[in-house]
């Protein structure tokens, strides 16, 4: 700090307010090498997608992982270029490296809550989830490969997933077969498929992102990792009469096609107008009695919203292997041609 | 002492031509004009004849009341005023070095807090868009990538800066040897309070009174709305720059 020859500091100013001295600069300008440390804004929610191009959402941030005709680096896009044939093993190994300093540079792990939304049977999935770094507050949603799937994608698939529940990340998961036959209407909007439907999909799980996190985390103590979902969007009354009703309409359409023996907790987060909040508790009592009376756990997140419309999105904890299982027959064809497709190979 | 001085002359006589009265003129920068009463009685006005800047540096000839500078030869009304003048101009070159050698030191303060305020801008980025940001500093984050990219970047800068300061003091410890302590106090004091600005355009803390009085005593008119504006370090030190000439002057003077 500037000070006059009598020894007393003096932030700034040429005369010394304490002994009117000339103030001297000549020892203070060393402090002029060091910049002023801001903290930088990473926002709340990050997304990273991966087979999912110009996906919409509330995150702050979206960035996103896909092939194309050549490389692209920019603050929301790392793009590899398209290699003919290309297994899952050569992107990884072509790109892992780039991929995990790209991660760095964008602060992957600086944003509170962060969600990979993959398309597992895209072999950059095993990429990105080799890349993202084993992080706290961290969920997939992915899109695994079902019996409609060749091979190769289940193979993919199967490496992917195995891979996240490797890393202790807990996984929403919506078979393909769902996800292509994902349909979502409001009034408002209209008709949603596809990456739209997905988008809308994401809304209700962002808005909640913390209830999610905090739900997901709780079931990973349980050593519960792999979830299906069922979802209402933009329910009402007129449509689907009490919130019992609802809640029991979700369960025809579930995201992965397994058994109700299979799923071992269950949590539902309803997004509403507070008048609701009640009956969407007592509903989901009844709920849990008639459909989940053995679940290790079960609890509903209510949020309130103003629209008179409400989200519902329940997720069901599942056992972990079972999904694999029914994909593990197109996994083990690919590896006994190629060994190298190996969930070890990783 | 004046920066110009105004001599009537008994004779002179310039490139053989002989002007039987006149007066000398010889402004700051030494320039001197010869100049002719014309007119009718009552009514004259002075007309120059003649203006030329001797080449550097000035030789002056003095005897008694009699100059000689280049093709000018002038008679005085006295022997005193003959050195006064020849004293004058032999002071242009004092000052026209010191000027020159403010203006380095005034370049090397300059290339200083502008790279500084090009860090400056860099971290404001980083703060608002940090990912953009860190993406255009890759080259840095490569460089030492055991580091945080921000680390990193921080690093780099402070090092870099760091060095800038060593260039700018050794640059200003030229300055300090011609023209003293104050200038080179003086012109420390300007780096370390523009700096400061720099600081507070970042962080927007309030309290910045005691800032702009700062700038003030430094002959920069401030407020709140300069804080982060456009080559606002440039403008900076334009508006300083008069302050600092006149205070190498005085210190030139009391030399």
């Amino acid at each position: 700090m500037p000070k006059c020859p009598n020894g007393h500091e003096q932030a700034l100013g040429l005369k010394c307010q304490a002994c009117g001295a000339p103030i001297s600069y000549r020892g203070a300008l060393s402090e002029l090498s060091n910049l002023p440390q801001v903290k930088p804004e990473y926002g709340a929610i990050s997304m990273l997608t991966v087979g999912y191009p110009r996906l919409s959402s509330r995150a702050e941030f979206v960035g996103e992982i896909a092939s194309g005709p050549t490389e692209l680096r920019s603050s929301t896009s790392f793009h590899v270029a398209g290699i003919r044939g290309g297994t899952w093993l050569e992107f990884s190994e072509k790109y892992l490296k780039d991929l995990r300093r790209w991660m760095t540079i964008v602060g992957v792990d600086k944003a509170t809550d962060r969600v990979l939304v993959v398309d597992t049977t895209d072999p950059l999935s095993v990429l990105a989830l080799s890349a993202l770094p084993k992080l706290q507050r961290t969920m997939v949603v992915a899109v695994t490969a079902d019996q409609d799937c060749t091979p190769v994608e289940q193979n993919t698939s199967y490496v992917a997933v195995s891979l996240a529940l490797k890393k202790g990340l807990p996984i929403i998961a919506l078979s393909s077969s769902f996800e292509k036959e994902m349909l979502f209407f409001t009034e408002d909007r209209g008709f949603a498929t596809g990456p739209e439907a997905m988008s809308r999909l994401l809304e209700p799980l962002l808005a909640a992102s913390e209830d999610l996190m905090d739900l997901l985390e709780r079931d990973l103590r349980l050593g519960i990792k792999l979830h299906c979902i069922s979802a209402i969007l933009a329910g009402s009354k007129n449509v689907y009469g009490i919130a019992t009703n609802a809640l029991m309409a979700q369960t025809y359409n579930f995201s992965l096609g397994t058994k109700p023996t299979d799923y071992r907790t269950v949590h539902t987060l309803v997004l509403a107008s507070k008048d609701s909040q009640g009956e969407f508790e007592k509903s989901f009592g009844v709920f849990r009695n008639r459909k989940f009376k053995d679940a290790l756990s079960a609890e509903l997140r209510f949020k309130e919203t103003p629209s008179p419309l409400y989200d519902m999105v329940t997720i069901y904890g599942m056992k972990g292997d079972s999904f694999l299982e029914s994909i593990a027959g197109g996994y083990e064809a690919i590896v006994k041609s190629m060994p190298e497709l190996n969930v070890d190979g990783v | 002492m004046a920066d110009s001085l105004e001599y009537r002359l008994v004779s002179a006589t310039y490139r053989d031509k002989v002007y039987p009265d006149g007066v000398i003129f010889i402004d700051s920068r030494g320039e001197i004009e010869l100049r002719q009463w014309t007119g009718k009685k009552g009514k004259k006005v002075q007309v120059p004849v003649a203006r030329f800047r001797p080449e550097l540096p000035v030789n002056v000839m003095v005897n008694g009341s009699l100059l000689k500078v280049s093709e000018l030869t002038i008679s005085l009304e006295s022997a005193s005023q003959a050195s006064e003048v020849a004293e004058f101009l032999k002071r242009p070159p004092r000052v026209q070095q010191a000027e020159q050698v403010l203006s380095i030191a005034e370049a090397s303060v300059k290339e200083f807090l502008v790279s500084r305020e090009q860090a400056v801008v860099f971290i404001s980025r980083l703060k608002t868009d940090p990912r953009g940001a860190l993406l255009g500093a890759e080259s840095i984050w490569a460089a030492d990538e055991k580091k945080e990219p921000i680390d990193a970047v921080y690093a780099s800068y402070s090092l870099r800066l760091a060095e800038a300061i060593n260039k700018m003091v050794a640059s200003l410890g030229g300055a300090e040897r011609q023209l003293g302590p104050a200038v080179f106090e003086r012109m420390c004091a300007l780096a370390y309070t523009v700096g400061m600005a720099q600081n507070a355009a970042l962080t927007g803390a309030a309290g910045n009174e005691q800032l702009f009085a700062a700038l003030q005593e430094l002959g920069i008119a401030a407020n709140a709305q300069d804080l982060g504006s456009e080559k606002m370090t440039e403008r900076f030190l334009q508006r300083a720059h008069p302050a600092l000439v006149a205070l190498t002057l005085e210190q030139m003077l009391k030399a």
